[in-house]
């Protein structure tokens, strides 16, 4: 066998089943047949119009990508620190920027009301500063799930004709969800996720998008604090960054990008991508932002249009029951620590070596008719060393088994113990994607918390789930189970 | 690995093909239908975004229409409709198309089969650290890899999309899953990403 076939298996295995999940998750939406129709009816087969809206933001595990790849942030503060002069650096900066885009409540903002708009510009020297579309939207979000959001589209040719103009809404009210769209003439109302987090969605950060506000990619490119600037009276501080170096989905521009960070909140207010030639490609800009302040109730109401077809969803299921709906959350461990619904216990004392690269904060979701509070969030906190060795500590509501070593076919080493005063199993291997099991990969040891979660769940049928347990798993490609023993025996 | 088109399959494309370049319209539903999920997922892959990647499957499936009479029916669809989208999605990327303040889509259902939160962490982690490393290469060496293990094109049908020898498609190849090693090599709780399989069927082709 050729040996760098060989090498390459695993790789290509890892892909294929990559390439599995996007199949299952990434299908065309079920009207592509009439879409096509409609714009072959429009195109005449000659200039096919763009049909925008419908925008279904980033696809989920590429957001969820785009949050694992700001872990090099996470870790390049860790292994270098803050600046250290009370002077934030760039990549503290767009790490803030990061935090916020995903979560405002950790800048402190449970109420915004945000007027943006986004201008695109020909490129080339003929067309240079000339747009050929703008897309304003006016937003409101009051945490944790309301939400109403105005936007409009008009494209416009090189002489400044119209080509087309929409409008859309949409409004979650906490119980319900409205969406509108002009050119569809339509408006759909739904039951609203009580699991969903709408403010991820896509709303805030579509028009200030972390791929477009070049948040995710942010490690493929060089960043500078080139000065501070004045926007709608906040200070924010300037960040010039560089064309990207890698990434082939987490941008749309090629040459420098200049973006404008509120220094309280972290928001983006401001950012200009520049074609390789120099030249504007697009701006974002927030025109006005309202931070914290009431919002009257009529602006969670929505009331279709005279004539509009209203679609009636109300009675589809948002719900499977407990534990069906995990998002992760990368976030500070400081934050983790406060967000958690449990007394979060870390380890008093890591091997050599190791350190701190990441916290993510999971929220399992759980829709049901009556809407439940949810309160069995799950933290993973991951140490690693210079080598590759790492140790992840997940703790949280786990159910009655512990998730890994409940899936390990019979075969598997495993064994239990007592860690703690309580009983504890410990087991080699993890299970890859396509529940194959490998053995030798790492040592799993799951120990009962020895509390009751402070959390619960409601049911498929709506009972409420009280029976929660809390266990903290230890998991290391490195660690044997006597180490991990001995890491469980100092958490606290 | 290359999709083993039946020969249903390729009868069922012969046949509607025939029937589009008869004119009939009704027969590219047939066409949209069987290869709109490759498409779409190819776009996704490699634009990154649904909106877009939906608008770029609908404008070469127009392309597709347009330039139907003038296809082969005996050639097979699939690479000639991925190369029609990967021209658009070219020609997209060179026209800096503004993306729209986009809506929401409703949260959908998602059934569980998970026993458990971590190993549904463990699989999010694990498929994370690959979509990660995949937008982490440079842009040809990610185009090439979506081309070959997720549109499922072989070699050849690779390089007549990317106009290019089958010779250098299979050494790009080669220096794209290098160098997706490479990125993921090192990240903290992948490294079974690259750990090495002897069970592991082999590619013949890739192995030539």
């Amino acid at each position: 066998m050729n040996r760098s076939t060989h090498e390459f298996d695993a790789v290509e295995r890892s892909l294929s089943e990559f390439f599995g999940e996007v199949r299952t998750t990434e299908v065309a939406p079920p009207n592509s047949w009439e879409r096509v129709t409609s714009r072959l009816a429009q195109s005449d087969l000659g200039a096919p119009t763009v049909i925008s809206g419908g925008g279904r933001g980033l696809p989920r595990w590429l957001a969820a990508g785009a949050a694992a790849a700001s872990l090099a942030l996470v870790a390049f503060l860790v292994l270098n620190g803050s600046s250290g002069d009370g002077v934030a650096s760039a990549h503290e900066i767009l790490q803030r920027a990061e935090r916020t885009a995903t979560s405002p409540q950790t800048a402190g903002v449970n109420r915004l009301v945000v007027e943006q708009r986004i201008v695109g510009y020909f490129l080339g020297e003929e067309a240079r500063g000339v747009p050929y579309a703008e897309a304003t939207g006016r937003v409101w979000y009051e945490a944790p799930d309301r939400q109403r959001i105005e936007s409009s589209l008009v494209e416009i040719d090189a002489n400044g004709d119209l080509l087309s103009e929409t409008t859309s809404m949409a409004v979650w009210d906490g119980v319900e969800q409205w969406t509108y769209d002009s050119r569809e003439q339509t408006a759909t109302v739904r039951r609203q996720d009580p699991s969903a987090d709408i403010y991820e969605q896509g709303i805030l950060s579509g028009a200030l998008a972390r791929s477009e506000t070049f948040l995710s990619g942010s490690h493929c490119r060089e960043a500078d604090v080139v000065g501070e600037a004045d926007i709608l009276g906040r200070t924010t501080d300037v960040l010039e960054l560089s064309p990207a170096t890698c990434g082939f989905t987490l941008s749309g521009w090629d040459g420098r990008a200049v973006i404008w960070v509120d220094r309280e909140t972290g928001f983006v207010l401001r950012a200009e991508r520049y074609a390789a030639d120099g030249g504007l490609a697009s701006l974002q800009e927030v025109t006005s932002l309202e931070i914290n302040a009431p919002i009257a109730d009529e602006e969670w109401r929505f009331t279709p249009p005279p004539g509009v077809e209203v679609q009636d969803r109300r009675e589809d299921p948002v719900e499977m029951g407990a534990m069906t709906r995990i998002e992760p959350r990368l976030i500070a461990i400081e934050d983790a620590l406060a967000l958690a619904t449990f007394a979060v216990r870390l380890p008093s004392g890591l091997p050599d070596g190791f350190e701190l690269k990441s916290a993510e904060l999971w929220w399992p979701g759980v829709g049901s008719e009556e809407r439940p509070t949810v309160a069995n969030d799950w933290l993973l906190v991951r140490y690693a060393d210079e080598d590759g060795n790492w140790l992840q500590v997940s703790q949280g509501f786990g159910g009655p088994l512990p998730g890994l070593a409940s899936v390990a076919p019979a075969e598997v080493d495993r064994g239990t113990l007592i860690v703690r005063g309580a009983e504890a199993e410990w087991i080699d291997g993890r299970p890859l994607m396509g529940g194959r099991w490998e053995s030798g990969t790492m040592r799993i040891l799951v120990i009962d918390a020895g509390r009751v979660g402070s959390g619960w769940a409601v049911g498929p049928d709506g009972e409420r789930l009280t029976e929660s347990p809390l266990h903290i798993a230890l998991a290391s490609n490195a660690l044997t189970v006597d180490e991990l023993i001995e890491v469980a025996e100092g958490l606290e | 690995m290359p999709v083993e088109t039946s020969s249903l399959v390729i009868e069922a494309d012969q046949e509607a093909v025939r029937r589009c370049q008869a004119g009939e319209a009704d027969a590219f539903r047939v066409v949209v239908e069987r290869y709109a999920n490759v498409l779409y997922g190819t776009a996704v892959l490699m634009l990154g975004d649904r909106s877009e990647a939906e608008d770029a499957m609908q404008e070469a499936f127009v392309s597709g229409w347009a330039g139907i009479s003038g296809f082969d029916p005996d050639r097979p669809l699939r690479p000639w409709l991925v190369r029609i989208l990967v021209n658009h999605i070219l020609q997209r990327r060179r026209r800096r198309l503004l993306r729209v303040i986009p809506l929401p889509e409703a949260p959908l259902p998602i059934a569980s089969t998970e026993p458990g939160p971590e190993l549904a962490a463990e699989h999010a982690w694990q498929r994370r650290e690959v979509g990660v490393a995949l937008a982490a290469l440079p842009a040809d060496a990610a185009r090439i890899i979506v081309l070959r293990y997720f549109s499922e094109l072989s070699l050849s049908e690779v390089a007549e999309v990317l106009e290019l020898p089958v010779g250098t498609v299979k050494s790009r190849l080669h220096r794209a899953l290098g160098k997706l090693r490479t990125e993921l090599e090192g990240r903290p709780g992948a490294e079974f990403l690259t750990s090495r399989d002897p069970n592991a069927p082999q590619d013949e082709e890739a192995e030539a």
